[in-house]
């Protein structure tokens, strides 16, 4: 086979391409992380009536700054009875896939990295690979918390997989497609459009349920049953300590912060505009701009959601939290997918 | 297009672990390393750790993991037919058939799900 | 003895079984008779009352008292709650052959005491069926029983250990796992070694008393009647006022001091406050436990002013420093009573709306319902006191049974709840914050002017022996005193509620989900104990400093006069 130097050329821009595209979003991934934990405490401390981070700069911004320094400089403890191997690897094998996820996030319009056409079935699995890091790193600590933590986690992550497929399939039941460029741009419109004021009362199960197993898959209170520290010490965490730990802390909020762009995309139209005045009608680069803005802002309102939810229910118990799964969600799930088949079938169309 | 799709894929994930290797590796540069016996021992509580903590667990783990599995699995198919339902719904005949069809599988797996549940497999213990 | 005291009916049911005890009983002072019987007579006197009359057992004290009489007391001591009578049998032991027979296979709440008195002082409890060490540490010398009285109270002894108390086997199949002695929400190290089956706990060992103090060496050898008080409130750094209060309130008792009334309500409003910010603070507690944090900040925002009130009557936000024998040392001036008045309303309106929200939250009760199962049945076996027990329905409550300081004028309504789960002992505590504030509101208008401290003229009498029972927020606190020469108690010896709590854990957990453990074991309240140093961290300087003994009572001392 004859290589042609115009196809080399073409493929080396392409990754170039890429390639910023990856470091401009690891970036992107680690403000965000340092925002969002700033955030949590803010959100926290004023719901607690305390005051929270305010020393570290100008209103405690760099608080978590100064905390990831920190941690950066930490001495790392490897038990003596631990699997050095395993126990090294899975934070890698916790944050990659959490990161590796954002190549088919619709960040605005012509801004997603590469708009697979497996688009959510490609988040739903990578996603899911996490789970396995997580029981390497309790396996790997060999220490009893830790493998009780990683426990947990299998069973929760795999209980609250299914919840989420379910959920997923609404929106791509009404569009008609995996992918979710394509998704994001049948909300295009006003805010009538969205799927969450679609489809009533499919849609807005179906938001609320991937709220919820999402919310589990994050692993945030009151679902962090596999590092509950009231409970199980610190859950798989136990052991870690310095930059691996901070590994685990980056892709838990990255996670979370994956878990509102999705509820953006699927639900509340995406990078799309509430209303056409402000911004619609524009086109091009600006468009671009503009809808870039409008993600991060949605965003922003569903991660406040998300910690507000934190600091307001108490942790839920293991059996609850798998009756919550396995005898309420995916019963719903089920039904709520063949009711919007029916609908989307049936009625749609004509 | 299916190439340059995984790609991507294939350079994030690159991307991915060289920002591992170079955190891992710049905080080595950077960080103590002083580690003593204590330091090195098991988190017991304080206790000094009796035996291996690779414990023995339940079956009941082993239950769930398998309903899972079987959802799953199926996933891999109701995404497809999610997917193209709309293609479908645009001729009456399809339509029904899709959905008739999704009643059955949906039904076959509803049925598992009843079992387990009255089995007792769905009881945390 | 009183002719109220003989119609009682449990003396009757005593009499019944054993005539010749009437002859053996004497009433030193009203509600509490004391018998002195044979050491074959003793355990069967000691189970009959407890399991056919339905006494409950407070706590054992074994003393040495070779210098005055060549032989070894040991006394149980029992409590009729509803006939507001307390029950002391004693007997003495040869010197040479400290044997006495075991009651804990009958009466399994005198489990730990029996153990604690071989520990302490070398009482042989024969035929005990878990006789290993309970309250020296794993490496004392085996055979030193420290609270003999040819130990100096700081006697050094060698480390041996090869003496550590053998572990309890767990069953076969099951995991071990440590909680403790450093877990992330016991903020005191005690031990516990769940056997799990899964998640499933199906059994348990405790280990504890890490940091015991020898309070009670101290009080028997080194300090005089009222240098005890202050010992006695670094017991615990909640209920500081209640052990004080229940040690000067058996001296008292011992020695017929009559107390000025306003002094009792004086300390009833000490006690009553100091039950308030408690409660506060374990709901606080609960709700960190079950990861709510949201409720433990804003309980403990409610809480503060509590301890501001304190602070501003007594000097000090914890350890009032205010009982001595015969009286108090601190007023409450008119101004200070509009103050807690004024901050009752503030933080009753505040408990109000916390309560409400409670009591709807369906997530919460998810949590606490059907969990941690105390049965009623178990709870009194146990002996269990306080909230731990009145959530399983058992409607004790030493306010009411044996009144002490001035609650024998303020009708104590106690509060009861049958749910036997964490919910009950919950809810137990939420409505006593409710009663309590009434009580301090009722206390402040009944008050009578007068002194606060009665006049004490010369040395105290020796040789009486003084009973005192107070509630605190965890239950009953027992005080038991005997009067000795010198202006100074020859035996004084106190239990903590936790000590019978505690060990009905073992029962609360069996068979729950480890999830539960935490919120299980916190549903009691326990308080293990506390550190005689502080650390404090100076956020200018960040500098770790770490006061000595000396420095403390400086500060203390400043802070007390002003």
């Amino acid at each position: 086979m004859q290589i042609d130097t115009a196809q080399l050329t073409a493929l080396a821009i392409e990754i170039a391409k890429i390639l910023a595209a990856a470091v401009c979003i690891l970036v992107f991934i680690l403000l965000v992380v340092l925002y969002v934990v700033l955030k949590l405490r803010w959100v926290i401390a004023r719901i607690q009536s305390r005051l929270g981070p305010n020393r570290t700069g100008p209103w405690g911004v760099l608080q978590t700054v100064a905390d990831a320094i920190k941690l950066f400089q930490k001495e790392d403890i490897i038990p003596r009875g631990a699997d050095r191997w395993l126990f090294t690897i899975a934070p890698a094998i916790v944050f990659i896939p959490a990161y590796v996820v954002y190549v088919v996030i619709p960040f605005g319009k012509g801004l997603t990295v590469r708009p697979l056409d497996v688009g959510v079935v490609y988040v739903t699995a990578i996603s899911s690979i996490s789970i396995i890091g997580i029981i390497t790193a309790g396996w790997a600590s060999n220490n009893k918390w830790s493998l009780l933590g990683a426990f947990r986690a299998a069973s929760q992550l795999i209980a609250f997989e299914v919840p989420v497929i379910l959920a997923m399939c609404i929106p791509v039941l009404l569009s008609g497609s995996l992918n979710l460029d394509v998704i994001v741009q049948k909300q295009a419109g006003s805010i009538r459009d969205w799927n969450l004021f679609n489809a009533f009362p499919m849609c807005q199960i179906a938001c609320l349920m991937l709220l919820i197993a999402g919310l589990a898959e994050a692993n945030t209170t009151p679902f962090d049953l596999m590092e509950a520290e009231s409970e199980l010490v610190a859950g798989f965490n136990t052991e870690y300590s310095g930059m691996k730990f901070a590994l685990f802390f980056l892709a838990e909020f990255a996670e979370a912060f994956t878990l509102s762009a999705l509820l953006v995309t699927l639900f509340l139209g995406g990078y799309n505009p509430p209303v056409h005045f402000l911004g619609g009608g524009l086109t091009g680069y600006w468009f671009s701009l503009v809808s870039l803005v409008w993600f991060l802002v949605k965003c922003w309102l569903v991660v406040v959601l998300i910690l507000w939810i934190r600091s307001t229910f108490p942790r839920v118990r293991i059996d609850q939290l798998m009756n919550l799964s396995w005898k309420g969600l995916v019963p719903v799930g089920l039904a709520n997918l063949l009711v919007t088949g029916a609908y989307v079938g049936l009625w749609v169309a004509r | 297009m299916l190439a340059k799709d995984f790609l991507a894929v294939g350079v994030f994930i690159i991307v991915g672990i060289v920002f591992v290797a170079v955190t891992l590796i710049a905080s080595y540069l950077f960080r103590p390393y002083n580690p003593s016996g204590e330091k090195l021992r098991t988190y017991e509580c304080g206790e000094i750790p009796l035996g291996p903590a690779w414990l023995q667990f339940r079956v009941g783990y082993y239950v769930y993991a398998l309903i899972f599995l079987i959802f799953d699995v199926e996933a891999a198919f109701i995404f497809p037919w999610a997917a193209a339902l709309l293609g479908f719904s645009r001729t009456k005949t399809l339509a029904v058939l899709g959905i008739i069809d999704m009643v059955i599988f949906v039904g076959v797996l509803a049925l598992g799900l009843v079992y387990a549940w009255k089995k007792g497999v769905l009881e945390w213990k | 003895m009183s002719p109220e005291t003989l119609q009682k009916k449990f003396l009757k049911g005593l009499t019944e079984q054993f005539p010749d005890i009437l002859g053996k009983l004497r009433e030193y002072v009203p509600g509490q008779l004391i018998a002195v019987l044979s050491r074959d007579e003793l355990p069967k006197v000691t189970k009959y009352a407890v399991n056919q009359l339905g006494a409950r057992f407070v706590i054992t004290v074994a003393t040495d008292q070779r210098d005055k009489t060549g032989d070894f007391g040991i006394s149980y001591i029992l409590a009729f709650d509803e006939e507001k009578q307390f029950l002391v049998l004693h007997s003495n032991l040869p010197a040479d052959d400290p044997r006495i027979e075991s009651v804990t296979p009958d009466v399994p709440a005198a489990n730990w005491a029996e153990r604690e008195a071989y520990d302490m002082v070398g009482i042989v409890p024969e035929g005990h069926p878990d006789p290993r060490r309970l309250v020296l540490p794993d490496d004392f010398p085996a055979g030193i029983h420290p609270l003999r009285k040819e130990y100096e109270y700081n006697t050094r002894f060698p480390s041996e250990p090869q003496n550590a108390p053998p572990r309890m086997p767990p069953p076969e199949g099951s995991t071990v796992v440590p909680l403790g002695p450093f877990y992330p929400t016991l903020e005191e190290p005690a031990y516990f070694r769940l056997f799990l089956d899964g998640e499933r706990v199906v059994g348990s060992d405790y280990r504890g008393f890490y940091n015991h103090r020898a309070v009670e060496k101290l009080g028997d050898s080194e300090l005089n009647y009222n240098q005890v008080p202050f010992v006695a409130q670094q017991i615990c750094g909640i209920c500081g006022q209640v052990h004080s209060c229940a040690y000067v309130e058996a001296v008292e008792r011992a020695c017929e001091i009559e107390t000025p009334m306003r002094a009792k309500y004086i300390r009833t409003i000490l006690l009553e406050l100091e039950r308030i910010h408690s409660h506060l603070l374990w709901v606080g507690l609960a709700g960190h436990i079950i990861a709510f944090d949201t409720v433990l900040m804003q309980l403990w925002r409610i809480r503060e002013p509590v301890m501001w009130l304190m602070e501003r009557v007594t000097g000090n936000r914890k350890h009032y420093s205010s009982n001595l024998v015969g009286g108090v040392r601190f007023d409450i001036t008119l101004e200070a009573a509009e103050d807690i008045r004024r901050v009752l309303d503030k933080v009753e309106e505040e408990f109000k709306a916390v309560v409400d929200a409670v009591l709807i939250d369906t997530s919460l009760m998810a949590r606490l319902k059907d969990v941690g199962i105390l049965t009623e049945e178990n709870a009194r076996a146990l002996g269990a006191v306080g909230p731990t027990a009145r959530g399983s329905n058992v409607a004790i409550d030493c306010r009411v049974d044996h009144p002490y300081a001035a609650y024998d004028q303020l009708d104590v309504q106690k509060q009861v709840q049958d749910g036997c789960d964490c919910w009950a002992r919950t809810l137990v505590r939420l409505y006593e914050v409710f009663e309590s504030i009434r009580l301090v509101r009722k206390a402040l208008d009944q008050m009578p002017g007068g002194p606060i401290m009665a006049k004490i003229d010369g040395s105290l009498p020796a040789d009486r022996i003084g009973l005192c029972s107070v509630e605190a927020a965890r239950g009953e606190s027992h005080h038991y005193v005997r009067t000795g020469d010198n202006n100074r108690p020859y035996r004084w010896r106190l239990r903590a509620p936790t000590y019978p709590n505690l060990q009905a854990v073992g029962c609360m957990i069996q068979g729950v989900n480890l999830a539960d453990v935490p919120i299980c074991i916190g549903s009691y309240d326990p308080c293990f104990s506390c550190t005689e140093r502080v650390e404090t961290l100076d956020v200018n300087t960040n500098e770790i400093r770490v006061y000595t003994r000396e420095e403390l009572q400086e500060l203390s001392r400043r802070k007390t006069l002003g």
